[in-house]
């Protein structure tokens, strides 16, 4: 009885161990990925476990739950990441080729992707019958002690109505390696 | 009785590599969390600590995984961004990247096609082709993209896609 006690208090002890440097090495995207789903798979597991006895019924509902939370995060990303995508094509959509502009993300000050800023030019136009297209170079430009360190992007917009947009399609697949 | 726990073990050992293969790199996180998981649960009468448990150890483990497999993917690019820093348009050379563990080394040839004059930093657009290992074997593909020059020389430009064709890379 005496072991038993003192070897849950090791297993919790060997828990918080392994915790604490998972929390500090994982990037924010993935704890925010597996801290939503995860709290939500709890939450409704829990849920379930009051109202059903059966543990696969239980742990069934736990995992829809995280899967459904998982989604949501996701789509919470890519609609935070479309506000900077958006701002710079709105930016660009004015310029002609050699003009440069300002640009900004706009997140809310707390978000989940950092503010970004930078300058952007257009390079090329990219015009055919009802086409109206852009390519575009823009800076990110950071502060790295006390100097600005600007990386360089391109990218293509189009004109959708009245607004521009970003028009990048996806990598070829043999390409996309470990972005999945 | 010891007799059959042993076989067990061992065919328990004989199978996790196989399932490692069979799942690819990715599922490391997902397997290091149900196994420290299920670990802790076992030490620890209430379940949802094994959960929490299990759940860092997969974030842990995935975000290192990532971040390796983003470092070596950089170490690609940097080797093209370099060769196209030093041709002129319309000249080819060859490239190649080998990596320190000598899984997926891949080597090609890329053309500068043109400049890209701009107002804030010299950019090419390259084509280039990547073959792998096998010797006497055609291009796996030929792809295009960008390149820029940056303080600490040329780096690979091309931004990421639009928001609404991410689908399933996220």
């Amino acid at each position: 009885m005496f072991r038993s006690k003192r070897f849950r208090r090791r297993s919790i002890l060997l828990a918080s161990l392994v915790i604490t440097p998972g929390l500090s090495l994982s990037g924010c995207a993935s704890l925010l990925h597996e801290g939503g789903a995860a709290g939500a798979g709890v939450a409704g597991a829990s849920l379930a476990g009051a109202v059903t006895d059966s543990a696969a019924v239980t742990s069934g509902i736990g995992l829809g739950v995280n899967a459904a939370a998982l989604a949501a995060v996701r789509s919470l990303e890519k609609r935070v990441h479309r506000t900077e995508q958006e701002s710079i094509a709105a930016a660009a959509g004015p310029l002609n080729v050699g003009g440069t502009a300002p640009w900004s993300s706009g997140h809310l000050k707390v978000s989940i992707e950092r503010n970004e800023h930078g300058t952007l030019t257009v390079s090329r136009l990219i015009q055919a019958g009802d086409l109206d297209c852009k390519e575009v170079i823009f800076s990110v430009d950071k502060v790295v002690k006390e100097k600005t360190a600007r990386a360089f992007y391109t990218t293509i917009v189009c004109r959708d109505g009245e607004f521009w947009r970003w028009a990048s399609a996806e990598p070829a697949t043999e390409r996309w390696g470990s972005l999945q | 009785m010891t007799t059959v726990r042993r076989l067990r073990r061992s065919h328990w050992l004989s199978v996790a590599p196989l399932l490692l293969v069979l799942t690819g790199c990715t599922s490391i996180g997902s397997i290091a969390g149900a196994v420290t998981g299920a670990v802790s649960g076992g030490g620890s009468a209430n379940p949802a600590v094994g959960y929490a448990v299990g759940i860092g150890t997969k974030s842990a483990v995935d975000s290192l995984t990532r971040y390796i497999s983003r470092q070596r993917q950089r170490a690609g690019q940097d080797q093209i961004a370099a060769v196209v820093g030093t041709l002129p348009v319309g000249q080819s050379a060859p490239w190649q990247i080998r990596h320190k563990i000598p899984i997926g080394n891949q080597r090609g040839y890329l053309t500068v096609v043109r400049d890209i004059p701009n107002a804030l930093a010299p950019c090419k657009e390259v084509i280039f082709s990547v073959y792998t290992g096998k010797k006497n074997e055609g291009p796996r593909g030929y792809y295009a993209t960008t390149a820029c020059q940056q303080e600490r020389g040329w780096k690979w430009a091309q931004a990421e896609p639009a928001t609404p064709r991410w689908n399933l890379l996220q």
